[in-house]
């Protein structure tokens, strides 16, 4: 055969190879170019969620009450939505399509967690989209035949038990802390509290806090923010007008409408206990659970709903859960109280949420199989310390396979939860500081209170339709080091422990931080209460 | 003459339609699953940092190993933008307006300079990272393209990658 034949017939064999292998590899290019922009636009469209829900809870003075809350997760959910809409509708994806390929979102919140999913509803018997009820982070604990109780954990020491312990009915909340830590209680008010009280060797009494207010006035316009000095009293933050009366004795006034309405307080109480209080009633509450619980309750002892042994991944053994020592102190990330809460609610949402996409699978009409996928520990880390949504969307197709894939997105800015980092601390030079702020341990004598992360964000008062008014609560500008050098900052668990690494006395610092740690704590609305 | 000059034309054409043409497709082929992985390596890379918010050693190691295990030299060059809220707060002089945000811009080497020294950077939600890849050596296609016609300018590379975005959540200190 000549050369020429042998070319021909080279060709005709290398040229169908070579563009069936182009063409393959095209679409194997297509494929990962899609899931890279589905997954990057599932970040995108979860973080608009979390935007949104810390947008209108901020915003949203009755964010707290159950009612309010739903309005504000349904606004986020189709925050959510729109979106994701709005990114995929390149690829001809409209927000119908887009339900059928999220089989659930999960918001977890302080004490439980919402699941949005589909569900068949029992009175018209159909299926339809929307938040299932609220479930608790919850555990049952059943110790021979006289004990069957369970406990409502949250994200952090607050806890709710309810149940028979020892043949006797119990139906108790609190915080937990080392008990043998608060001591020196002196100087009991009327109300049976103590005025002051040492923990951990600091001094904790009441204080004064400020905040900066927009008012409007008759001719319903918005004055400039003026600072006020308030208190929390019977859960509402009552202010004192020095305008109207330059004396302690003046007004008192509650923020309602964007107006002042005036009220009766004694100017004795304008002073804000509640880590006075916080501290008390959290010594009583943990002495009580640990005469209770103390010596018996194990991790062992938790069990599932109906009984059967609750498998936990890091188990504390015969460690005693509620047997408070500097060790197993639930103020302290490492303590078995909080290794064994942080199991619980892992163990608690890996299940519902398992079975919420089980459930999809049988109302879905999409012929994909829709599954758990495994979140990675760090990830389960995320959603144990933090309020946060978790997402999922499968089943869409993207060339040579089906798109899977979820995403966390935590976030410390609600008013749902006060987590370690929210306070911060003011100094007098008009800064802000994270508490952890090396700045901070140096220039103690200026620090002059301690505020939630809320109090520096923009706030917006509506006046009328179109005309909104911005102020901030606190006018403190970030300190410079904490905006640039997140890293270098010391850790909040040797600040609690007050055991720096440098061996720096920071007790000042750690009166401020613990002072208003516990006022936050204490005031947060709770809904096992 | 006339026949062995098509002889000659022959084994040249089947040289080039035999070896060169496949070499193409192939070193071709190879690019383009290059850029494929170095897109997923770099999209990985951001959105790790977007939801951690943090960046460490043991991360942009891992990334700088990843994309080099495609074979070719890359230069990698990221940018982290930190917000800073303050002068929203100072030049908000009327009410009813939202002032503006500022923001502080680290690059490669001053990150790289602080991975050196603390191993790891914590990011606050608000920052935009973003990272871009691209290729330093020749590869085999570009050499082969090169051999046909010359591409002008310094900056002919063929494989890149980019990515950035929102950091999402308060990095760990």
């Amino acid at each position: 055969m000549k050369l020429q034949g042998l070319t021909i017939i080279f060709i005709i064999i290398i040229l169908p190879i070579s563009l069936v292998l182009s063409e393959y590899v095209q679409a194997q290019i297509q494929t990962i170019t899609n899931q890279t922009t589905y997954s990057t636009t599932l970040r995108d469209a979860t973080y608009d969620a979390v935007k949104s829900f810390q947008l209108n809870t901020v915003n949203n003075k009755f964010s707290s009450i159950s009612d309010s809350k739903l309005r504000d997760l349904e606004a986020s959910i189709s925050t959510f939505y729109n979106s994701l809409a709005m990114a995929m509708n390149v690829s001809g994806y409209t927000q119908e399509d887009l339900q059928g390929y999220i089989p659930a979102v999960v918001y977890t919140l302080y004490d439980g967690y919402y699941i949005y999913s589909k569900y068949t509803n029992q009175s018209t018997k159909q299926t339809e989209y929307g938040v299932k009820p609220y479930i608790y982070y919850t555990a049952r604990y059943v110790v021979g035949t006289n004990c069957d109780f369970v406990i409502n954990y949250t994200l952090d020491n607050y806890i709710s038990i309810k149940g028979i312990v020892n043949n006797n009915y119990v139906n108790e909340s609190g915080f937990l802390i080392n008990p043998s830590k608060v001591t020196n209680e002196v100087g009991m008010d009327s109300n049976g509290y103590p005025t002051s009280l040492n923990y951990d060797g600091l001094t904790i009494t009441s204080e004064r806090l400020k905040e900066y207010l927009i008012i409007v006035n008759d001719k319903n316009e918005s004055m400039p923010a003026t600072e006020y000095e308030y208190a929390y009293h019977n859960n509402n933050k009552v202010y004192f007008d020095k305008e109207n009366n330059g004396t302690l004795n003046g007004k008192y006034f509650i923020y309602s409408s964007n107006r002042k309405m005036y009220i009766e307080v004694k100017p004795e109480e304008l002073y804000q206990t509640s880590a006075v209080r916080y501290y008390h009633e959290a010594k009583k509450f943990s002495n009580y659970i640990q005469g209770l619980l103390g010596d018996m309750i194990t991790a062992q002892h938790a069990v599932n709903p109906d009984g059967t042994k609750l498998d936990i991944s890091i188990n504390t053994g015969s460690e005693k859960l509620f047997n408070f020592t500097s060790e197993n102190d639930p103020m302290l990330e490492t303590s078995n109280f909080n290794e064994h809460r942080r199991e619980i609610i892992k163990s608690s949402i890996q299940t519902n949420l398992q079975v919420a996409i089980n459930t999809y699978n049988g109302v879905s009409t999409s012929t994909y199989e829709f599954a758990l996928p495994k979140l990675s520990e760090i990830e389960w880390d995320k959603v144990v310390n933090n309020i946060g949504v978790i997402s999922f969307m499968q089943g869409i197709p993207i060339g040579s396979k089906y798109f899977n894939d979820y995403c966390v997105i935590t976030n410390n800015k609600n008013k749902e939860y006060i987590s370690k980092d929210s306070i911060c601390i003011t100094t007098s030079d008009n800064e802000f500081h994270k508490v952890g702020c090396k700045k901070l341990v140096k220039n103690q004598q200026l620090i002059d209170g301690a505020y939630h992360i809320l109090d520096f964000e923009r706030q917006n008062v509506k006046i009328a339709e179109g005309n909104t008014s911005y102020f901030y609560p606190r006018k403190n500008l970030q300190c410079y080091d904490c905006i640039i050098n997140i890293g270098k900052l010391n850790s909040i668990e040797d600040i609690i422990s007050g055991n720096l690494e440098s061996g720096e006395d920071i007790n000042i610092l750690r009166t401020k931080y613990l002072t208003a740690l516990a006022r936050e704590k204490y005031e947060l609305y709770k809904t096992t209460k | 003459m006339g026949e062995s000059f098509i002889t000659v034309m022959a084994i040249a054409l089947a040289a080039v339609l035999m070896f060169v043409f496949p070499m193409m497709t192939i070193a071709d082929r190879n690019d383009d699953i290059s850029q494929l992985s170095i897109q997923t390596a770099t999209t990985e890379f951001v959105n790790d940092i977007r939801t951690t918010g943090t960046l460490s050693e043991d991360k942009y190691d891992q990334f700088i190993q990843n994309i080099a295990s495609t074979g070719n030299t890359y230069e990698v060059e990221m940018e982290i933008q930190i917000l800073d809220e303050n002068t929203s707060k100072v030049s908000q002089a009327e009410m009813t307006k939202i002032g503006e945000n500022t923001y502080y811009s680290l690059y490669t080497s001053q990150i790289n300079e602080k991975l050196a020294g603390d191993r790891k950077i914590a990011l606050k939600e608000g920052d935009i990272i973003s990272v871009s890849v691209k290729n330093t050596n020749e590869t085999i296609s570009q050499s082969l393209k090169n051999f046909f016609y010359k591409i002008a300018g310094n900056d002919t590379y063929q494989i890149a990658a980019k990515h950035s975005g929102i950091v999402t959540v308060n990095g760990a200190k």
